[in-house]
């Protein structure tokens, strides 16, 4: 096909008759009648759905980081129970089996010791959590 | 890439009059950017649904499917229309791809029409193929239409369109998608077919058509 030649040839009105015939023949169809009712609430439903979508998205979302954050916290709690039971237990076994087989070899008596270092560790160990949590007190802050 | 994906900028058609049809949207463009877009969505749809409507008609041959895939074509341009940068061509112009492409994605969808010759009107037309030097219809307007209906696709759609459209060849490029000469040649193809098969029925005569 070549347009150029198909240009040269072509006559808008190259038969009058035809012309007016096919005008009549071929009148421009009119939209349907509530074409665009239709096409207003069709747009609507699409936006509902987008919120409804939108809406359920979030929902799920919601629902997967608190599943994680329960999961997290109910780990952080097992742990944290057993680090007290291992320690609880650990601490008992020294004393009941540790202090008196010192006492017994180096003739040292560390029952008032052992309790008071027991409680620098923890009182240590206590205000490294506050601290890591919390940040420094006021006063000691520069 | 699917069939009914909204256009880009190498499947629109470059075309004389694409400056014309971007200066009439001009408004609908600046609303755009204000960030009107539901306003620009309503002007685009008030002025473009009947020429949508007619395209998909012309393509898909059936008011209950046209309606659907005008209405379809719309709500796809409304949900893209804010990824529309008035570079990639008229607005007009990225409207009727989308509806092209959405009423080729129906057609290829709906495949092969089978009918059966048990139905009534198919029979009629069978009798009328079987006998061509009888008119078919004695109302002439019923018969050009129906010769209308028999011309090859491009032709036929380039004939319907032309007198739906006013006869702007120029609109009718945009909304086919093709380049003017094209469509002129389609037109000028499409009435030689018509005036032969017209002279074949016996009606030569102009008087006899209307």
């Amino acid at each position: 096909m070549n347009p150029t030649r198909a240009d040269d040839v072509f006559d808008p009105r190259p038969d009058p008759a035809l012309d007016d015939a096919l005008i009549r023949a071929l009148p421009p169809p009119a939209l349907p009648a509530g074409f665009h009712v239709r096409l207003q609430a069709a747009m609507a439903a699409e936006a509902a759905h987008d919120l409804a979508c939108q809406r359920r998205q979030l929902e799920e979302e919601h629902a997967r980081r608190m599943a994680a954050l329960e999961r997290g916290y109910v780990r952080l709690k097992r742990d944290t129970l057993a680090t007290v039971l291992a320690v609880a237990f650990t601490a008992g076994a020294v004393v009941q089996w540790g202090v008196p087989w010192l006492h017994a070899t180096l003739g040292v008596d560390l029952s008032e010791l052992v309790p008071l270092l027991a409680l620098a560790v923890g009182v240590v160990v206590g205000a490294g959590v506050w601290v890591d949590r919390f940040g420094l007190p006021r006063v000691l802050r520069r | 890439m699917p069939l009914d994906a909204p256009p880009q900028l190498m499947d629109l058609p470059l075309n004389s009059d694409a400056s014309e049809a971007a200066r009439r949207d001009g408004d609908i463009v600046e609303l755009m950017a204000a960030g009107a877009t539901e306003a620009a969505f309503e002007r685009l749809a008030a002025r473009y649904s009947p020429k949508v409507y007619r395209l998909c008609l012309a393509m898909l041959r059936d008011p209950g499917r046209a309606e659907e895939a005008a209405q379809d074509s719309l709500l796809r341009a409304w949900r893209a229309l804010a990824g529309y940068r008035s570079a990639a061509g008229a607005l007009s112009t990225w409207l009727y791809a989308i509806t092209r492409n959405r009423c080729l994605t129906l057609i290829e969808r709906s495949g092969p029409t089978m009918v059966s010759l048990a139905d009534e009107a198919v029979q009629a037309e069978a009798d009328g193929i079987a006998a061509p030097d009888e008119p078919r219809s004695s109302d002439g307007r019923t018969l050009l239409s129906q010769l209308v209906e028999a011309l090859p696709n491009a032709q036929r759609l380039a004939v319907t369109l032309y007198y739906y459209e006013e006869r702007a060849v120029a609109e009718v490029a945009a909304m086919l998608g093709l380049p003017e000469a094209t469509v002129k040649t389609h037109l000028h193809r499409g009435r030689q077919a018509l005036r032969a098969r017209l002279a074949e029925q016996g009606l030569a005569d102009p008087a006899l058509w209307l």
